[in-house]
């Protein structure tokens, strides 16, 4: 118990304290997102140039589908999602709310996950701007529903990576411009490697290493999008994405831990 | 409530803070006194858990900080120097979200933020967002942070800093009265914020602590003279012998007064001496209607002592 108020002092308990602490941190991002324009702005304007894009192809093609959405999407987040990650921690060091955050009693995998779960609901809700062109679909034809099912899945899935790559580079630097360029240079890392051009022009440099088709077949996540978002559900491309987005997420646990000198 | 042993941090080759303990007991305000970048927020980072020790340890309750921080952190309420609020929140929400992270029920939050408005008078400011009130409330909605969760340790970092002089005083009075049942710590260069609030004071200067006491005690360390001016009833001369024969002081002049009372100004040799004349009051020597110490000017003991400590030779 607490002294003179009689406030009972609770731990962390479990496995319910734990999601408790990850929803109280959630809960604060997100209303910060929302308090903020830059929430709006961001959701305008990768609404606009995501769905004007394909709209574009879709009426040169004139086909019901929304395959050149999903095709154009993983460049896009490249750029977008460092965009919404920058701030996560870089902005915390640099105004020094982080020295609060740190102080309090949550553990920094509860702050991490918080922070990562803010950010991808405020993703998926930005993806649902597309679901007009869904229906728009629907109501002109009859659109492949497997089909744009797992788009969106590989959407959300390629989404979930990014956004771990992003918090964990935000965590590495109190400067938003540097945490930017350094997310968005691990993104288009990932999404380059994944063309054949790309994977072809990198074997020609050191034909014997053929390391253009080894991060081609091991390193890219665009072979696992495009199979998902091909329609093939394979538990390995879930895996795949599953584990980067675990993987930078434990990254930066341990970096935002290893701050407190 | 707080212990602290052998602490020491630096940053690179330079020693922050070098070995230090103490220890401060629920129902003390102790103040952490020194120069600028003698160590006082380094030391009070490392007890809220921000920084890890390089050698030494603290305990908060019994929970060891480095082993345990968690439970530390739910049982300390922490003032930084530097307004780490975020802005951009509403006062209320800011409030709510520090009283949830540290697991307050919905019931404890509404009455827990009743008492910090009141407290900390956040009323006129509790539906504005942060980085519309003046410095003032940004200092006060940062002790509101520091006390939601009424812990039984508070460390206070510069708790006055960019306050004017009536925020000052109410702050004083306010920490004077959160004093029951809790410790503590507060860091500070004003001098006179350590004589208005403190029951005693710990001087750091270059990372060490070079003093620790009470007003007198410090006075006494650092050569000074201190004196008691006491007025006694019924003064016999077996009364004055025994102000003669004080362990304590030294018996420097004596008057009648019209009421037949007698004055006494009393030299303070080492502490003890109010302790000593209730001693003598209680076998009926004499009754004492009132003591107060005097000659104690704690800006010039401040300074004496830091001239005198090692880091300053240096």
């Amino acid at each position: 118990m607490n002294s003179e108020s009689g406030t009972e002092i609770k731990a962390n308990p479990g496995a319910t304290g734990f999601i408790r602490g990850v929803h109280i941190v959630c809960a604060r991002e997100l209303g910060a997102m929302f308090d903020s324009s830059i929430a709006y702005i961001y959701f305008i304007a990768f609404s606009l140039l995501s769905v004007g894009i394909f709209m574009n192809d879709f009426f040169i093609r004139a086909v019901i589908d929304m395959s050149p959405y999903f095709d154009l999407l993983p460049l896009l987040l490249a750029v977008f999602i460092p965009a919404l990650t920058m701030k996560i921690w870089a902005e915390e060091k640099r105004i020094l709310t982080f020295e609060l955050l740190i102080t309090l009693p949550l553990k920094t995998s509860q702050l991490s996950l918080g922070k990562f779960a803010a950010l991808y609901f405020f993703y998926l809700l930005t993806l649902c701007s597309s679901l007009p062109v869904v229906a728009m679909l629907y109501v002109l034809g009859s659109p492949d529903t497997g089909l744009l099912i797992s788009g969106y899945v590989a959407a959300a899935l390629i989404g979930a990576m990014f956004i771990s790559i992003g918090i964990f580079t935000s965590g590495l630097t109190d400067n938003q411009i540097v945490a930017f360029v350094i997310s968005a240079f691990f993104c288009f890392i990932f999404v380059v490697t994944g063309s054949h051009s790309t994977a072809g022009i990198i074997d020609g440099l050191v034909p014997a290493l053929q390391a253009g088709s080894f991060l081609y077949d091991y390193f890219s996540a665009i072979p696992h999008y495009c199979a998902l978002a091909g329609g093939v559900l394979a538990v390995s491309d879930i895996f795949y994405f599953a584990a980067m987005a675990v993987l930078f997420l434990w990254f930066n646990v341990l970096n935002i831990s290893g701050s407190r000198v | 409530m707080i212990k602290v042993w052998q602490l020491s941090k630096s940053f690179g080759k330079n020693s922050a803070v070098d070995s230090i303990g103490f220890n401060v007991e629920p129902g003390e305000i102790v103040a952490f006194a020194g120069p600028n970048g003698a160590g006082k927020s380094t030391t009070l980072r490392m007890l809220s858990t921000y920084l890890v020790p390089d050698s030494g340890s603290i305990s908060i309750d019994g929970f060891d900080a480095v082993e345990n921080p968690l439970a530390v952190r739910n049982r300390i309420g922490y003032m930084p120097e530097s307004n780490i609020l975020y802005e951009g929140m509403r006062v209320d929400r800011f409030l709510k979200f520090i009283a949830k992270a540290h697991w307050l029920s919905p019931g404890q939050i509404s009455e827990n933020l009743d008492w910090v408005v009141d407290k900390c008078r956040l009323e006129d400011v509790l539906y504005k967002k942060i980085y519309q009130c003046s410095k003032g409330y940004h200092r006060r909605i940062a002790l509101a942070m520091a006390l939601i969760h009424k812990p039984g340790v508070l460390l206070l970092d510069e708790p006055t800093h960019g306050l004017d002089p009536l925020q000052v005083l109410a702050l004083r009075d306010f920490i004077k009265s959160l004093k029951p049942n809790r410790a503590i710590l507060f860091s500070t260069h004003i001098i006179q914020e350590v004589t208005a609030v403190c029951d005693r004071m710990l001087v750091i200067n270059a990372g060490k602590i070079i003093a620790a006491g009470t007003n007198l005690e410090l006075a006494l360390k650092a050569g000074f003279a201190p004196w008691a001016e006491c007025c006694l009833d019924q003064f016999t001369p077996a009364a004055k012998n025994a102000l003669v024969e004080l362990k304590c002081g030294n018996l420097i002049e004596s008057a009648t007064k019209p009421d037949g009372s007698i004055e006494a100004v009393i030299g303070i040799t080492q502490p003890g001496l109010e302790e000593e004349l209730e001693a003598l009051v209680n076998s009926g020597l004499f009754s004492m209607k009132s003591f107060k110490t005097a000659g104690i000017d704690t800006e010039s003991v401040l300074a004496e002592l830091l001239r005198k400590s090692p880091g300053d030779e240096e």
